[in-house]
């Protein structure tokens, strides 16, 4: 592991208030400081993850992202805005980050990730935060999570549903031993409201900062499920399948 | 074995909206396993459950099953009993 970086003044005055926050300290600020976070899109929850990761001083995100701002992105996608219609949608996030924390060096990925860009990035990230409406965009950075064995929080919503889990490679189920192929009855447009993306955002947000500095529990080897319409919130157990391709081989763990 | 258990299924995502159902009681034979509680599902929303859940009569892989608050394999030899809660999640992502 690298050595943490130093905080400056400024970082403890921009941070003050989370420093107080007794388990995670000035320790853990720093270690949020010298980490790099990949968000694989930066839509409805990808947006969130990356605002609330850079409020909390993330030294670098990485986002990943290809198109441009439609219309119909604007009920959610909290990073873009109304005049940047048409224009990237990683270039947009971008400057809406550096507005709000000029001090986040955010790199721009225009394109989605797939099989053959998903080890160039995971590599480069201490976490990945998965945010992609696509299973093979989830099973290509679920695969090089679990090869290069970099923590990945899986955020995923429908309707006023969400579901959270972290997955710890050798130690939690990962993606694949949950959905060893791709859901047939998936489909890439779905029913969201924005508060429900922004809520599983901010949670996708939270474990990355806990599992990056180290403190309370991560929902590893659980599966937050969340019903907005029935306002409840439950913990399942996920189990590990000995037979996931991708997995498997890494032994037992805690899932 | 003799009698009747009564288990709560709880449907999740796509299958909830399909059915326009978050849950149900169900009255089941003692001694019924999962694979016994999904046919009995199926009979009662055969076109949901053929579109989400099951294919050809076999359980998709895209598909969780919880007991309370515990994940299950379709083979796993759980008995339900009276009480239980059973939950059926199909894969969402995001976006």
């Amino acid at each position: 592991m690298q050595p943490l970086l130093e905080l400056t003044e400024q970082d403890r005055a921009l941070h003050e208030w989370q420093i107080w926050v007794e388990d995670f300290g000035e320790i853990g600020q720093q270690k949020l400081k010298s980490a790099t976070a990949l968000v694989s899109r930066c839509g409805g929850l990808g947006s969130v993850v990356a605002y609330e990761l850079a409020a909390a001083g993330i030294g670098k995100l990485i986002l990943a992202h290809a198109g441009n701002i439609k219309p119909s992105d604007l009920n959610r996608q909290l990073l873009m805005s109304h005049r940047a219609l048409g224009t990237s949608r990683v270039l947009a996030a971008q400057q809406r980050l550096l507005e709000f924390k000029p001090q986040v060096d955010v790199e721009t990925v225009a394109e989605n990730i797939n099989e053959d860009n998903a080890e160039q990035w995971v590599a480069q990230a201490d976490i990945v935060i998965d945010c992609a409406p696509t299973f093979q965009e989830r099973f290509a950075l679920n695969r090089q999570a679990v090869a290069l064995g970099k923590p990945l929080v899986e955020c995923a919503m429908y309707d006023l549903e969400a579901q959270l889990t972290t997955i710890v490679a050798g130690q939690t189920p990962c993606l694949q031993c949950l959905y060893p192929d791709r859901p047939p009855a998936w489909k890439r447009e779905f029913p969201v409201f924005g508060a429900v993306s922004g809520m599983v955002g901010c949670l996708g947000a939270m474990e990355a900062i806990k599992v990056l500095a180290g403190f309370g529990n991560t929902l590893s080897g659980k599966l937050l499920v969340c019903d907005l319409r029935a306002m409840t919130f439950r913990t399942m157990r996920l189990a590990r399948d000995p037979q996931c391709e991708i997995c498997s081989h890494l032994g037992s763990g805690v899932g | 074995m003799s009698g009747s258990v009564r288990v709560t299924v709880i449907y999740s995502t796509q299958l909830r909206a399909a059915l326009q159902l978050a849950s149900e009681l169900l009255n089941i034979p003692t001694g019924t396993r999962l694979p016994g509680l999904l046919e009995r599902i199926h009979h009662l929303h055969p076109t949901a459950m053929d579109e989400l859940v099951l294919d050809e009569g076999q359980l998709r892989p895209s598909i969780l099953l919880f007991v309370g608050d515990r994940q299950y394999a379709i083979d796993d030899s759980v008995e339900l009993i009276d009480g239980d809660e059973v939950t059926i999640f199909s894969a969402i992502s995001g976006g």
